[in-house]
C-alpha cells in the first residue's frame, strides 16, 4: 500500500535492486523502440500503396471533419439518451430475471421457467435481429399508432442485454457461499435485508468487470438503433455521407463512440488490477 | 435407546426443548422424533458420525430447515409454531458455522453490529461501542477496521463468536466451529468457547474434537441414525460407555 519504512537493506538486495532497475530501463527502451519501427512500418506501406491518397481524401478529410462535426455529436446525444435509459432497463429487468432464477420455492416454478426460456433464446438472437423484430414487428401489430424509432431501439437493446446481464447476475448470487446466506439469517436479518446487505454487493463485487464489459459493448450497439432510422450518431454520418460521397463522417462517429467508451474502460481495467492486487494479498477462509 | 433417560444434575431453567423432533429430506429421514434440553448456563456437546444430522438439527433448532413433525421451544416459545415472527425468534439466537461465517465486503466492525444497527435499529455510536467493548474482550480492538479476509482462520472465526455475542442471545448454537482451520488456529477458538462458558452462556455446539467436548461440556448427545443414541455426562457417556456401538464409536476416534 504506501512506502515501506526504509529497513538496513544487505548488498546483496542493493545489487539486485540496481540489477532490475537496469533490466526495467532496457524493457522499456525495447519496447518504444519496436513500437517507432511498427509506427513507421505501417506509414510507409500506407503511403506507397497506390489507392492512399484517395482513401486519405473519402476517409479523412479535414473539411469534411468540420462538416460532420455537429451533426454527428448531435445525433450521439440521442445514444447517450438512449444508453442511459437502455442501462436502468436492463438493470432492473436483468435483475429480476436473476432473482427469479435463483428461486427455489414450488410456486416460482412456472416463472423460472419463463425466465430461463426468455434468456436462453436471447443469448441466441443477434443484436441487429433483435431490433428488427421489435423495430418492425411492434409497430406492425398496429396497437400503438405511430412509434418512435429510438424507443423501439431502447426497448431492444434492453430486451436483448438484459438476457445476458440476468446470467452474469445469477452466476454471481450463486458464487456467494450459502453460509453467507445462512449467517445472515441467523442475526435475524429479513430475507429481503440479507438479499440487499448481504448477497447482492458480495455478488455485484464478483462480476464487476463482467458487467462492464457488457457495459461498453452496449455501449456500441446502442449504435445500431440506426438500422431502424433513428438519427442517431451513426445515422447522422450516414446522411452527411450520401449527401456529400465522402466517408470521413463515418471516421467522426467512430471516434466518438471511441471517445465516449475509453472512461469506462479506464475504469474497468484500474477495477480489474484492484481487485487483482487484492487477491494476491489476501486469503479466504 | 440405552441412557435415554438418564438423569441429569440439577440445572437451570431450560432454554432449550427440543421435542419428538422429526426432519426428512426426501425419504431421508435424518432425525427420527429427537428429543433432548439444553438448561441455562449449560454447553451440550452434539457428537455422532458425518452425516448423522448435527448440522440439520442446528439448521431446525435456527429455523433454517423446517421441521416435519416436533417441536422446539426456546424458553416459552415454540418456534415451529408457524404464527410467531421467525426473523425475531432466529435474533435470539446466536448462530456460527463451520466457515464463511463474515461477510467478505464488510469490515470486522461493520460485522459485528450489523444486526444491531439493521434488525435491532441501534444507533450507530451505540452498537460501535458494544462491539468494540466485545472485540477488545477477544484482544481484536486493533483489527475493528480490517476486512475479514486480512484475519488468520482463528481470528475470523472469533469474530464471528463476537457478532453472534452481540445481541447477548439466549442460545449460542456453533457448528463445527473449528473443523476448517488449521490445527494450530483450533486451540485459540476453543479457548474463547470456554471463557463464554466459564461467564455463564448457554452452549449447543456439534464438534469433531472428541477431547474438547469431554472437557468443555456438560452434557454429551451423541446422534446414530436420526435418534439419540446416548445423553449424559461426558464420564459416563465417553469414558465409561455401554452400549458397544458406542464404544466402536469413540475408539474409532482415539485411534486417530
Ligand atoms: N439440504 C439437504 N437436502 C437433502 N439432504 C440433506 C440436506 N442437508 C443435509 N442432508 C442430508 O442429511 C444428512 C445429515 O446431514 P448433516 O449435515 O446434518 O450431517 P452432520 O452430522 O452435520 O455431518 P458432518 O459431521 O459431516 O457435518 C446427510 O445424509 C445429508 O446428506
Ligand atoms: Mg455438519
Amino acid at each position: 500500500m504506501s512506502k515501506s519504512p526504509s529497513y538496513p537493506v544487505s548488498d546483496v538486495e542493493l545489487e539486485r535492486e540496481a540489477f532490475r532497475k537496469k533490466e526495467g530501463m532496457r524493457s522499456v527502451l525495447t519496447s518504444v523502440v519496436s513500437t517507432l519501427v511498427f509506427v513507421a512500418l505501417v506509414v510507409i506501406t500506407l503511403k506507397n500503396s497506390p489507392g492512399w491518397p484517395r482513401v486519405k481524401e473519402s476517409f479523412f478529410s479535414p473539411e469534411y471533419f468540420v462538416l460532420a462535426w455537429p451533426q454527428v455529436v448531435e445525433g450521439l446525444l440521442l445514444n447517450i439518451r438512449v444508453l442511459g435509459v437502455a442501462l436502468v432497463g436492463t438493470a432492473i429487468l436483468g435483475t429480476s430475471l436473476a432473482l427469479v432464477r435463483i428461486t427455489t420455492s414450488a410456486v416460482m416454478f412456472p416463472f423460472r421457467v419463463v425466465a430461463r426460456t426468455y434468456t436462453t433464446i436471447m443469448r441466441g438472437i443477434p443484436m441487429i435481429v433483435v431490433l428488427y423484430l421489435i423495430g418492425f414487428g411492434i409497430p406492425g401489430l398496429g396497437l400503438f399508432g405511430r412509434m418512435n424509432k429510438a424507443v423501439l431501439g431502447t426497448a431492444a437493446v434492453i430486451m436483448s442485454y438484459s438476457a445476458y446481464i440476468a446470467e452474469v447476475l445469477r452466476a454471481g448470487f450463486e458464487d456467494v457461499h450459502p453460509s453467507q446466506r445462512a449467517s445472515a439469517r441467523s442475526l435475524g436479518l429479513t430475507e429481503v435485508q440479507t438479499m440487499w446487505l448481504v448477497i447482492i454487493p458480495q455478488a455485484l463485487r464478483k462480476i464487476a468487470p463482467a458487467l462492464m464489459n457488457d457495459f461498453i459493448s452496449m455501449q456500441k450497439d446502442v449504435g445500431l438503433i440506426s438500422t431502424l432510422g433513428a438519427v442517431d450518431a451513426v445515422r447522422a454520418a450516414q446522411i452527411v455521407v450520401a449527401k456529400t460521397y465522402n466517408f470521413t463522417p463515418y471516421v467522426v462517429a467512430s471516434l466518438l463512440f471511441i471517445l465516449m467508451s475509453v472512461p469506462f474502460i479506464i475504469l474497468n481495467d484500474w477495477y480489474q488490477e484492484r481487485l487483482r492486487k487484492r487477491e494476491r494479498t489476501g486469503g479466504m477462509v | 435407546m440405552a441412557s435415554q433417560d438418564k438423569v441429569s444434575m440439577p440445572l437451570g431453567e431450560k432454554v432449550l426443548r427440543i421435542d419428538n423432533v422429526v426432519k426428512r429430506f426426501g425419504d431421508n429421514t435424518v432425525l427420527d422424533h429427537v428429543s433432548f434440553d439444553v438448561h441455562q448456563h449449560e454447553t451440550v456437546a452434539l457428537l455422532g458420525a458425518s452425516g448423522s444430522g448435527k448440522s440439520t438439527l442446528m439448521k431446525c433448532v435456527n429455523l433454517l430447515e423446517q421441521v416435519n413433525d416436533g417441536q422446539i421451544w426456546l424458553g416459552d416459545t415454540d418456534i415451529t409454531d408457524p404464527r410467531i415472527d421467525q426473523d425475531k425468534a432466529r435474533s435470539r439466537i446466536g448462530v456460527v458455522f463451520q466457515q464463511f461465517n463474515l461477510f467478505a465486503h464488510m469490515t470486522v466492525l461493520n460485522n459485528v453490529t450489523l444486526a444491531a444497527r439493521k434488525v435491532h435499529k441501534w444507533p450507530r455510536e451505540k452498537a460501535e461501542e458494544k462491539a468494540m467493548r466485545l472485540l477488545t474482550r477477544i484482544g481484536m480492538q486493533d483489527k475493528a477496521k480490517e476486512y475479514p479476509d486480512r484475519l488468520s482462520g482463528g481470528q475470523q472465526q472469533r469474530v464471528a463468536i463476537a457478532r453472534a455475542l452481540m445481541m447477548e442471545p439466549e442460545l449460542l448454537l456453533l457448528d463445527e466451529i473449528t473443523s476448517a482451520l488449521d490445527p494450530l488456529l483450533v486451540g485459540e477458538v476453543l479457548e474463547m468457547v470456554g471463557e463464554l462458558k466459564r461467564q455463564g452462556a448457554t452452549i449447543l455446539m456439534a464438534t469433531h474434537e472428541m477431547s474438547f467436548a469431554h472437557d468443555a461440556a456438560d452434557r454429551i448427545v451423541l446422534l446414530r441414525r436420526g435418534h439419540i443414541a446416548e445423553n449424559g455426562s461426558p464420564e459416563e457417556v465417553m469414558d465409561h460407555p455401554t452400549d458397544p456401538e458406542t464404544q466402536q464409536f469413540f475408539a474409532a476416534y482415539n485411534r486417530v
